[in-house]
């Protein structure tokens, strides 16, 4: 395959002509959401700019960080007899659930509340607890975010933290809004604001708004009855509901609850059948 | 052309760095699976993610260590003109050497996808997962490396070798952040001459940034097949403007 030096000469020129255009129409046109294209506005985000390409990465690792802090050095003045509990509730059981990913696991019943979501004292001990280590782990999460502002769990987890544990609420509710913003199809976030919303402000308006599109993405996905938060989306719907007198809508999440309880009972029965089919081998 | 493809090939297995290379990325993926973050769900997404990045880092190295000294060193060695002593042009030797190279940086690609879909697939949390997407990102990753392998042959034939693999990495660096960067620039001073020359300049530098698909694998965010087909028909364009960038080089080389 012998081709001429002048024809390589002709060769760059379209190449060059082709590759700007493609380049252009990208640009130009809607093949990637505006979102993705984020120009720096502070300097904090010009310097990460610098280590742009790497950023997942070492938002993860960050990530780490952050885990390492809440295992390790919360456990120094130990409060919370259960040590590994989750941040949220396990709302549709009426219970809090355990950490450690099981739904059974459950320490504290919450199934006599009227409506309202009291998980007052469970907090104070988590309070004491986290408050060791809240200000090094704010810093960090900032800083996730920054390099990474897909990370949803650091918004939730970061908002969750400046709202509820060190009481600042504009910051908190800044930082959720800006997680929102960068993750309009974060379940995570909309249920973890939602929770903020009633619990600290009483508030039952935007928790609608929040919810409604939380149970409309969880419900889109192919395995929706697996994911941590529909029982906690589907109680906090229940309650707003509830909340503003819509008893039509209150049934229907009703409905859906009781359909999540069977599947649960059903799955539960049949990892129990499993369990006792392996004994006896 | 396939022999030479075949020779480099040959050349890269021969290099202890594949080794290495594996057992990194194996020990990175054991390291992330026996971490146990805020839940399993989280967990799966994290080590993803961590996997994903890590990949082009590791794709580079393979290229850089593979195609800084791919032409070079048969120049040094005079293999070159025992080579083209023999029926093939130079064009056809270019494109055997790149042949042999991607297949090379493919071989490592290969090794660390397989890893990642089985990581996703066994660990219990495929149902949030789209293997799909993975896909993509992974082919993508895999693209720009192609890509990096003609800029880095481009690069080698008039730097020494150490200044290329430097520029090599800010070059990179360059065409995933340049969007910003010059968006900035332009957005800064619109309508004027300068912008206008910064806007052919912004258009004709390579904006690798098209080609990552991360975040939609990761978070499994919807992708639409505009999202492929673009960035392929954009990678090819460009992937063949450095080849014949490459050729011009190699053509004007007093052999």
């Amino acid at each position: 395959m012998e081709i001429r030096q002048r024809t390589l000469y002709g060769f760059l020129i379209v190449f060059i002509i082709l590759s700007s255009f493609l380049n252009f129409a990208i640009d130009n046109t809607s093949v990637f959401p505006a979102s993705r294209k984020i120009v720096f506005d502070t300097p904090q985000k010009a310097i990460l700019q610098l280590v742009w390409t790497f950023r997942n990465l070492i938002a993860d690792i960050l990530w780490f960080k952050v885990d390492y802090y809440h295992h390790s050095k919360g456990n120094i003045e130990q409060v919370d007899p259960h040590e590994n509990d989750s941040w949220y509730s396990d709302l549709s059981t009426g219970k809090i659930c355990s950490h450690d990913h099981s739904k059974h696991k459950a320490v504290s019943d919450l199934s006599s509340l009227t409506g309202d979501i009291k998980d007052k004292d469970f907090n104070l001990k988590r309070y004491r607890k986290v408050a060791l280590y809240l200000p090094e782990i704010i810093p960090l999460l900032r800083l996730i975010t920054y390099l990474n502002p897909k990370f949803d769990r650091a918004y939730s987890l970061g908002g969750y933290m400046l709202v509820k544990w060190m009481n600042k609420k504009k910051q908190g509710y800044i930082f959720l809004d800006e997680g929102i913003k960068n993750n309009p199809d974060s379940e995570e976030i909309l249920t973890t604001y939602s929770i903020l919303l009633m619990i600290i402000e009483k508030q039952y308006d935007r928790p609608l708004e929040f919810l409604t599109r939380a149970f409309g993405i969880i419900k889109s996905q192919p395995e929706f009855m697996e994911n941590d938060l529909w029982p906690t989306t589907l109680h906090l719907l229940k309650i707003v509901y509830k909340k503003n007198g819509q008893k039509k809508k209150e049934m229907f999440i009703n409905k859906e609850i009781g359909e999540l309880t069977a599947y649960w009972l059903k799955k539960q029965k049949s990892e129990e059948h499993h369990h006792h089919k392996h004994e006896h081998h | 052309m396939i022999p030479v493809a075949k020779l480099v090939i040959k050349e890269s297995i021969r290099k202890k760095i594949y080794h290495f290379l594996i057992i990194f990325s194996l020990l990175i993926l054991f390291v992330l699976y026996s971490y146990s973050p805020f839940g399993v769900k989280q967990q799966t997404k994290t080590a993803l993610d961590f996997s994903l990045s890590i990949l082009p880092l590791l794709g580079l190295f393979v290229t850089l260590f593979t195609c800084t000294t791919l032409i070079m060193d048969d120049i040094k060695s005079k293999k070159i003109y025992l080579i083209l002593s023999k029926p093939i042009s130079r064009f056809s030797y270019l494109c055997g050497k790149l042949l042999g190279a991607y297949l090379s940086i493919f071989l490592v690609y290969f090794i660390m996808g397989i890893i990642i879909f089985c990581f996703v697939y066994f660990s219990g949390m495929r149902q949030f997962f789209s293997l799909t997407k993975i896909f993509w990102a992974i082919f993508f990753s895999f693209f720009e490396m192609m890509l990096m392998a003609n800029v880095i042959v481009c690069l080698a034939f008039f730097l020494p070798q150490g200044t290329a693999i430097s520029l090599s990495i800010f070059s990179y660096l360059f065409f995933h952040i340049k969007s910003n960067f010059l968006k900035y620039a332009l957005l800064s001073n619109p309508n004027s001459v300068k912008t206008f020359i910064w806007k052919i300049f912004y258009y004709i530098i390579p904006d690798f940034e098209y080609f990552n698909l991360r975040d939609q694998a990761v978070h499994n965010f919807v992708l639409k097949n505009s999202q492929i087909y673009m960035p392929l028909l954009y990678g090819t364009a460009t992937l063949f403007l450095f080849l014949t960038i490459a050729a011009i080089f190699l053509y004007r080389k007093e052999l």
